[in-house]
């Protein structure tokens, strides 16, 4: 997890250039976990830094304020029937930063992770990417922090058994 | 595979590293900044526009039902000014009636169509109480006489009820012109002299409408009109017994007298 640079004090398009420029590479990679789909990745990311933009000088800590705006439009978006989860057999090819292909490892956890409802991935996604501790993802996600211990408990025993049998059957 | 959390951790921080352009989500926001203006905007000028509608409309529709009351009572020409009980038209009770009366009852009547308005202040004001001017008594009195005379270019009506105790206050006031004005006063010239109603379960005189005709500039005879089951109208020493108005001039009466 990299480490995110507190907010930037207030002072208009600088203060939110800065905050961009040091926390959207990490959101964009949240956004695209979430919805496991590079393309809505940015879409997400972008919808949610424009709402962040909006309310920028009405806002205490906005990089939490993004993380929460993240989750609840995604798990919001996965709800309705127009956006909801399009399963693919085969997940898109996207360049990455380094213009390498994906690893087969990484590939298929991300698979899995997008098989995964988008509750417990949101959860899986801001304890091991984000860090956050069972609270602030608890807080992010507005639910009990037992249902965020549960929920990420019941996430990861789902990737362990698909992986393992996945593995089984290479 | 078997992995822990270390792994999924890396394995989730695999493939970052992109960037997002902060001049784009500026860009967008400032966009969207717009467009909630312009949304903004447009409800502020829907809302103008609505306002000045609606505004218009009710000016239209005001004009309309004057127009409409005119010409309801345009047979009579005439539109009556309402007094709530005791006031006396003018007195202080500021009322239209009175301010009307004040100046010569022109400008309050201004629906009539007839442009002949005698000068100020020869119509008279309308009292809080009727004047007493009552039916002649004496059978030898002249009845048949006029009870207008001469060319009457205005006559002004003012309308009273009765009381339980008996006693009429001011109601209604308008003002009839020109060929209107004359047009009752032949009509009640011409009216003959009738007979007095006998049985008349109505309290007696529980209406009654005052006339202050003006022929020129001048004031003529004040005549009072009584309504009880029929009418009857006399100037104190005149008189019409059971005169029956035309139908819009009734609807006048009947309207002053409410």
């Amino acid at each position: 997890m990299p480490q995110l640079g507190a907010p930037p004090a207030r002072g208009g398009d600088e203060a939110f250039r800065a905050f961009v420029e040091a926390n959207g590479a990490t959101l964009l990679h949240a956004a695209r976990l979430l919805t496991g789909d590079h393309q809505r990745g940015e879409d997400l990311v972008q919808t949610v830094l424009t709402k962040v933009y909006l309310k920028w000088g009405r806002i205490d800590a906005p990089l939490a304020y993004a993380r929460r705006a993240l989750v609840t439009a995604q798990i919001d978006a996965s709800r309705r029937r127009w956006w909801g989860e399009r399963p693919t057999e085969t997940l898109p090819e996207t360049a990455d930063a380094d213009g390498l292909a994906p690893s087969e490892d990484r590939d298929q956890l991300r698979r899995l992770l997008a098989e995964l409802n988008p509750r417990e991935r949101a959860v899986v996604v801001l304890r091991y990417y984000c860090d956050l501790s069972e609270q602030e993802a608890a807080a992010a996600l507005k639910m009990p922090v037992g249902t965020v211990k549960s929920t990420c408990s019941r996430a990861l025993a789902r990737l362990r058994v698909e992986l393992t049998a996945e593995g089984a059957g290479q | 595979m078997t992995w822990d959390e270390s792994e999924l951790r890396a394995a989730l921080h695999e493939g970052e590293g992109e960037t997002l352009s902060p001049g784009h989500i500026v860009a967008l926001g400032e966009a969207r900044l717009q467009r909630r203006h312009d949304r903004i905007r447009t409800a502020a000028v829907a809302v103008v526009v609505t306002g000045l509608l609606g505004g218009g409309v009710g000016a239209l529709t005001q004009l309309g039902g004057s127009s409409e009351s005119a010409s309801s009572n345009s047979a009579a020409g005439a539109k009556l000014d309402h007094f709530g009980g005791d006031r006396a038209a003018g007195g202080s009770s500021g009322s239209a009636g009175s301010s009307a009366g004040a100046a010569g009852g022109n400008a309050s009547y201004g629906s009539a169509p007839q442009p002949l308005a005698p000068a100020a202040g020869a119509e008279k004001v309308c009292p809080a109480h009727p004047a007493a001017i009552t039916l002649p008594t004496d059978e030898a009195a002249n009845t048949t006489a006029p009870l207008f005379t001469g060319k009457v270019t205005s006559i002004r009506l003012c309308g009273y009820r009765g009381k339980p105790d008996g006693v009429q206050t001011l109601r209604a006031v308008t003002t009839l012109r020109g060929a209107k004005a004359q047009e009752l006063a032949d009509d009640v010239n011409a009216s003959p002299a009738g007979v007095r109603a006998i049985s008349c379960p109505a309290p007696r005189y529980s209406r009654s409408v005052v006339l202050y005709p003006v022929s020129g500039t001048t004031p003529g005879t004040t005549v009072r009109l009584y309504a009880t089951c029929g009418i009857d109208v006399t100037d104190g020493h005149a008189e019409r017994l059971i005169w029956n108005p035309p139908a819009d001039l009734r609807s006048v009466l009947d309207d002053l007298t409410k």
